[in-house]
């Protein structure tokens, strides 16, 4: 598990500033599929429930089925909830892991040093993400992998912010050392 | 005639209830695969905070009730009475 102890390759005095998913609106689209997905056999058994519960065998079959519908069910949440969740972007004082989970057998890990990115943009597009306040984060750094982005993410313009102070704090530290390493 | 012939056949196939409880069973195999996958993620990449561990008990107490109903609802069901294919339940249009 991770914790704010147990980073992957912890660098020492590396803090946690802030874990950024995202945005709640895109698991809500998935939380009301799910719920739809619940209710149909309800409204079903509502309407013909005297004639499928007519005789044992046939009680039998709609229970078994049933049954199957909602554990399916069950597990397509499981599943839209381990690909919201265990998609993160962790922002540190230090670096960006960029932890991407694509369906149960392919995880994707990504790390950016924070002294290295060049350019920090925040958009927002569309009625929706507008007033609700969600967009994308790019992120251009002198790395091999040289743009990266934050998707759908929450308040994209304080990300920005955030992570533009970091940088600020970063390359200060960074190159004083350096400095300091030169007179030395 | 041919055509009588391959539709009486189909009438005629008949399955025990046993035969989709086994379905039904190969289902929660693989079913249970998935969910200790599912489970193995959450515990090993997720972070080690109260929302993942209440998610992780809604989720298997949802289970549980599934399962724990399905079986109470399914009790007393006689398992080798015959269910026709195409006859309807327990060949009951096959009688007509």
């Amino acid at each position: 598990m991770i914790s704010a102890k147990h980073l992957p390759h912890k660098i020492p005095g590396e803090e946690i500033v802030q874990v950024v998913r995202r945005d709640i609106f895109i698991i809500f689209k998935k939380v009301l599929l799910v719920l739809l997905m619940a209710i149909l056999p309800l409204i079903f058994y509502a309407l013909a429930g005297d004639f499928i519960f007519s005789d044992e065998p046939a009680y039998a079959l709609v229970v078994l089925g049933s049954s199957a519908y909602y554990l399916f069910v069950l597990m397509f949440a499981l599943f839209c909830f381990i690909d919201y969740y265990l998609d993160v972007w962790i922002i540190t004082n230090e670096r960006i892991l960029d932890i991407e989970q694509r369906g149960y057998f392919s995880r994707i890990i990504a790390e950016h040093k924070i002294y290295r990115i060049q350019d920090v943009t925040s958009e927002t597009h569309g009625v929706v993400s507008t007033l609700l306040k969600f967009g994308d984060v790019h992120i251009q750094t002198a790395g091999a992998k040289q743009r990266f982005m934050f998707h759908q993410v929450p308040d994209p313009d304080k990300i920005r912010q955030t992570i533009v102070k970091l940088v600020e704090a970063s390359k200060a530290r960074h190159y004083g050392e350096m400095k300091k390493g030169d007179l030395v | 005639m041919a055509k009588t012939l391959i539709f009486n056949i189909l009438f005629m196939i008949s399955f025990k209830l046993l035969f989709f409880l086994y379905l039904y069973y190969f289902f929660l195999a693989v079913w249970l695969v998935f969910f200790g996958i599912s489970i193995y993620h959450i515990v090993k990449f997720g972070f080690k905070n109260k929302t993942t561990f209440a998610f992780l008990g809604i989720f298997i107490a949802a289970s549980v009730l599934v399962l724990s109903t399905t079986a109470f609802l399914l009790m007393g069901v006689d398992w080798n009475e015959e269910v026709g294919l195409f006859g309807g339940v327990g060949g009951a249009y096959l009688e007509e």
